[in-house]
């Protein structure tokens, strides 16, 4: 899809920010306009899902983690668990990304943290406030990811943030 | 004087107001941080409502997580969504609400969550109504900042729908389409009509009268300390246990 009309956003100030949005008359409503936006071609997608099987499918919490991949020339999924079973006959629980749109799968339990990953575990509110803080200032943020994020492992920064519920 | 009563909060006193709004037999969504609003939804299912669909977006709780943000978006597309609440960090007398910058857009004071949909939803939801909890000059601006959503727009933009309602702390004003201007329609109790316009950076449509709103009855106030309470409680801890609801 080259592009996609949608109704309202005529008058906004975000027509303003996007000069490659145009507003067209609708062919098909004399005497209206219509605003058309451009598709969006990422090289890479990052998403991270609840599941991922053999073949590579993944089952992702939200409908727009499968346009974002269909999109995109990489993309690349992080996940909680690796099943056994082929996601694309039982897709509950999640919306399916099948495999020809899943460049690599990461198994990463864990991956949302700070943020939540419903049902698996809720945010982490306090390790968030904790980083809007540091983040005040470029010395709080460097300090930040001195602790938490530069020469860490995965594993390390899992252990460090203890409340992360890691599924069985 | 800000809002006072002994018999209810002011969360409690603008959901009643806002479950009049409700209609029997729609659709009615709300997005985040939008307690007040659930509750007041939810007060018109428990009374006069009972066939309103209501899908607050992303709810935790599988009752109310019906159907996805998507479908609450396709249903807006249709001309099918009754209601919809928008915030805004700034409100002008307008209509017009910002959700993206304070300040200079390309070196802004403040940089805010974005419209997540609203550029679309405040045109083609049937009504909306806009809620703070905030009633201020800073809030309630002649102008906006950044324009995120239209409150209104010309003939060349087929737009079934758009502002309907304001509801604050201290007042409600309803929407003038035919004047693009908000009137008041009435105080909180304990507030005066020159404290609305004290509070207020745009000019107000005020008619000779301005009554007093509306407080729960004490039926609605048992059903909103409830049931009610407990459901808005799981998705929005904090505003409960800030004393969102009396009791």
């Amino acid at each position: 899809m080259p592009f996609i009309p949608s109704r309202g956003v005529i008058g906004t100030d975000l027509v303003n920010l996007h000069p490659n949005w145009k507003i067209i008359e609708d062919p098909y409503n004399e005497g209206h306009d219509i605003l058309l936006v451009p598709a969006i071609r990422p090289d890479i997608a990052m998403i991270h899902a609840f599941k991922a099987d053999q073949n590579g499918n993944v089952l992702a919490p939200s409908y727009e983690d499968r346009m974002v991949a269909q999109a995109s020339d990489k993309v690349l999924v992080t996940v909680e668990e690796i099943v056994d079973y082929d996601l694309s006959e039982d897709p509950r629980g999640g919306h399916l990304v099948p495999w020809p749109f899943v460049s690599l799968v990461i198994h990463t339990p864990g991956g949302s943290h700070p943020g939540g990953m419903k049902p698996h575990y809720e945010a982490d509110n306090t390790h968030f406030e904790r980083y809007m803080e540091a983040s005040r200032t470029a010395d709080g943020f460097n300090a930040y990811l001195d602790e938490f994020v530069r020469g860490h492992t995965e594993d390390e920064y899992r252990e460090m943030v203890t409340r992360v519920a890691v599924p069985a | 004087m800000p809002f006072q009563s002994d018999d209810y909060t002011i969360g409690e006193l603008m959901a009643t107001r806002i479950s009049r709004e409700v209609r029997n037999d729609t659709y009615v969504s709300s997005g985040a941080a939008s307690p007040v609003p659930m509750a007041g939804v939810l007060l018109a299912q428990e009374t006069h409502a009972p066939d309103m669909v209501y899908v607050p977006i992303g709810a935790s709780n599988p009752e109310l997580n019906l159907i996805s943000g998507k479908e609450v978006f396709d249903l807006a597309q249709r001309g099918r969504l009754d209601i919809f609440f928008l915030g805004g960090a700034q409100i002008d007398g307008h209509g017009n609400i910002n959700l993206t910058t304070i300040g200079d857009h390309d070196r802004p004071d403040v940089r805010l969550p974005g419209a997540a949909g609203s550029g679309m939803l405040y045109f083609m939801t049937n009504r909306i109504i806009l809620f703070r909890l905030e009633h201020t000059p800073r809030v309630f601006v002649e102008n906006v900042d950044f324009i995120t959503s239209a409150g209104s727009s010309g003939e060349r933009v087929e737009r079934p729908g758009g502002p309907h309602m304001l509801i604050t702390n201290i007042c409600v004003m309803m929407y003038q389409k035919d004047q693009k201007r908000f009137q008041l329609e009435s105080v909180h109790p304990g507030v005066t009509v020159d404290e609305v316009k004290d509070n207020t950076g745009f000019e107000i449509l005020i008619p000779d009268e301005v009554p007093v709103t509306t407080g729960p009855t004490p039926e609605q106030l048992t059903l909103l300390r409830g049931s009610i309470k407990d459901r808005v409680g799981g998705e929005y801890p904090g505003f409960v246990a800030s004393g969102g609801f009396g009791g």
